[in-house]
């Protein structure tokens, strides 16, 4: 359920987004400098939000419900049991959000090009055989599964399902916010380490003033450490603490 | 499946229950205080407290969920984490909403039959077995109190375990349930399997329980056979009627007897039995109205042991 709407609301926001986006007054050598790639994948910031759910709920329930009891009383390797759930999860999430980022892709880029984002107007076709399109394609498709992961290992170490969706929320919009509030070079760090900017470098294919500035492959790793850090806290955790 | 050897094994050993010098604190609470015992097969084992007294602890100390402060408890000399297959070797009920409320009774016990490697059969085995049979493709969030005990009690029986840890498994039965557990706990001891239920009132373990575990604040209060603590208990009294009160206490006092009065014409007798005052009666002329022998309840007994140790209680008067 959580995972058809992921897909639907991912490409609901990047026709919403792409929809309102325009160009004139560019010509063929010349466009302006919008990132097309990058619009045409903006669902992900709508979309991201059922996928993370879905990994805080998966396992917040078994807590509320007492059921983690039964589960440690069946298999007392507790690590074995958060792998596999890891593993589930991943799958899973991975499964889908690249269907859904390369949708959103093919989705975005019919209706930008609609818009006047198209060869006339200097901004010539790009299809998913193009390298840099594949790699913001296929990096969302990353960002979202890192970030289901992160999710779950967050919930094994609350264990409450109201303080691990508030973190996780909190963790994915509130460097965006404060990063317009700060000076360019904190705004910056701030951006740079946090979650949705790693995202964001991701998919970045023009150079622009307002790019997260950092390398897609830098972008790759600080994800990457989100995920294995917090699956790595909740490993230790969960052999250490009662149940 | 069906064992008609007397003693259990698991993996190999003798199935016992081993609690060793067991420790644990929550905080600034102390659960349990150097508790040891050994729970047998072949018997149901009451394990006994009031309120507070550490046996929930001292149970989930004994299935892995916490981890002692010091000391061991031991599944079969081994900890539980150590065991390969534990729904083999332990069936555990320790709290009725221990389930996802989504799923069904079926689905479950399914879960847990996969988790361990249980042949699949064993879930309609163990639904027929507490009477769910019915209701096995019901949503769990929907079942009673008694419906949930009854599907914890299944799941217990899943791996046909030589161990059962039964905590309050009376708790929302209806007293026909009552009396069916009652008889499967009994069969299911003289199976040969280690039983230890759990309970906070001794009532509910008379007729059932053949040996007695008993804590109170975390600490081992008795480690006794039903029938020991029946007569250390001060065992039998007699309660005799009578319209000669005075000349009667009189008279049973001069024979050694220990005697109370709770009404005007109502006398308990403790140290004579009813024969003898019969005789003495007779002798000297004292008419009885009423003569009976008073069996000693387990629940004086048990009050008079924990009196002490209970940690929540009214004041005489009902204040607290």
């Amino acid at each position: 359920m959580a995972l058809l709407a992921g897909f639907c609301l991912t490409l609901l926001f990047t026709w919403l987004v792409c929809a309102g986006t325009s160009t004139t007054g560019g010509s063929p050598g010349n466009p302006g400098d919008n990132d097309i790639v990058k619009d045409s994948l903006a669902g992900m910031w709508l979309g991201q939000i059922p996928f993370v759910l879905l990994a805080v709920l998966a396992l917040a329930s078994e807590y509320s419900s007492g059921t983690i009891r039964a589960t440690f009383a069946a298999n007392p390797r507790r690590r074995t049991v958060l792998l596999a759930k890891t593993a589930v999860l991943g799958a899973l999430v991975a499964l889908v959000a690249l269907p859904t980022a390369a949708a959103s892709f093919v989705l975005g880029q019919s209706v930008l090009r609609g818009n006047g984002f198209n060869y006339d107007g200097g901004y010539p076709e790009v299809t998913l055989a193009d390298g840099e399109p594949l790699r913001a394609v296929l990096g969302t498709a990353f960002y979202l599964t890192a970030l289901a992961l992160l999710a779950l290992g967050l919930t094994a170490v609350v264990r409450r399902t109201a303080v691990a969706i508030s973190v996780v929320l909190g963790l994915l919009f509130v460097p965006a916010i404060a990063a317009g509030l700060l000076p360019e070079r904190a705004s910056d760090i701030v951006l740079s380490l946090s979650p949705a900017g790693a995202g964001l470098a991701l998919q970045q294919t023009v150079a622009r003033d307002d790019n997260v500035p950092i390398a897609p492959a830098t972008g790759l790793l600080v994800l990457a450490a989100y995920a294995l850090v917090s699956l790595a806290a909740a490993a230790w955790l969960i052999r250490r603490r009662d149940v | 499946m069906r064992n008609e050897a007397p003693a259990r094994s698991v993996s190999g050993m003798e199935a016992t229950l081993e609690a060793q010098g067991l420790r644990k604190r929550y905080g600034s609470t102390v659960a349990v205080d150097g508790l040891s015992f050994t729970v047998r097969p072949g018997v149901v084992t009451g394990f006994v407290g009031p309120n507070g007294a550490g046996k929930s602890t001292t149970m989930r100390l004994f299935l892995g969920l916490d981890a002692p402060d010091a000391g061991a408890a031991l599944v079969g000399s081994r900890p539980y984490p150590e065991l390969a297959s534990p729904l083999r070797e332990v069936g555990a009920l320790l709290d009725a909403g221990a389930f996802h409320p989504g799923r069904s009774a079926r689905e479950h016990l399914r879960w847990l039959a996969a988790s361990n490697g249980l042949p699949r059969g064993r879930v309609e085995e163990v639904l027929d077995q507490v009477g769910l049979a019915r209701a096995t493709r019901r949503r769990v969030g929907g079942f009673s109190l008694g419906m949930a005990q009854r599907l914890g009690i299944a799941a217990a029986l899943l791996g046909d375990p030589p161990i059962l840890l039964l905590d309050e498994p009376v708790n929302g039965l209806d007293p026909d349930g009552i009396r069916w557990i009652r008889g499967l706990l009994r069969s299911l001891a003289a199976e040969g399997r280690v039983v230890l239920v759990s309970s906070h009132l001794m009532s509910e373990l008379e007729d059932t329980a053949d040996h007695l575990i008993v804590i109170g604040r975390g600490r081992l209060i008795a480690d006794i056979a039903v029938r020991d603590l029946l007569k250390e208990a001060g065992g039998a009294r007699v309660t005799i009627r009578t319209p000669e009160a005075a000349r009667a206490l009189a008279l049973l006092a001069e024979a050694g007897a220990t005697v109370t009065s709770s009404e005007v014409d109502t006398l308990s007798v403790a140290g004579l039995e009813a024969a003898r005052i019969a005789e003495l009666a007779a002798e000297h002329g004292l008419r009885l109205t009423e003569l009976a022998p008073q069996r000693a309840t387990l629940e004086e007994a048990f009050i008079r042991l924990t009196r002490d140790a209970v940690e929540f209680s009214a004041g005489a008067d009902g204040r607290s």
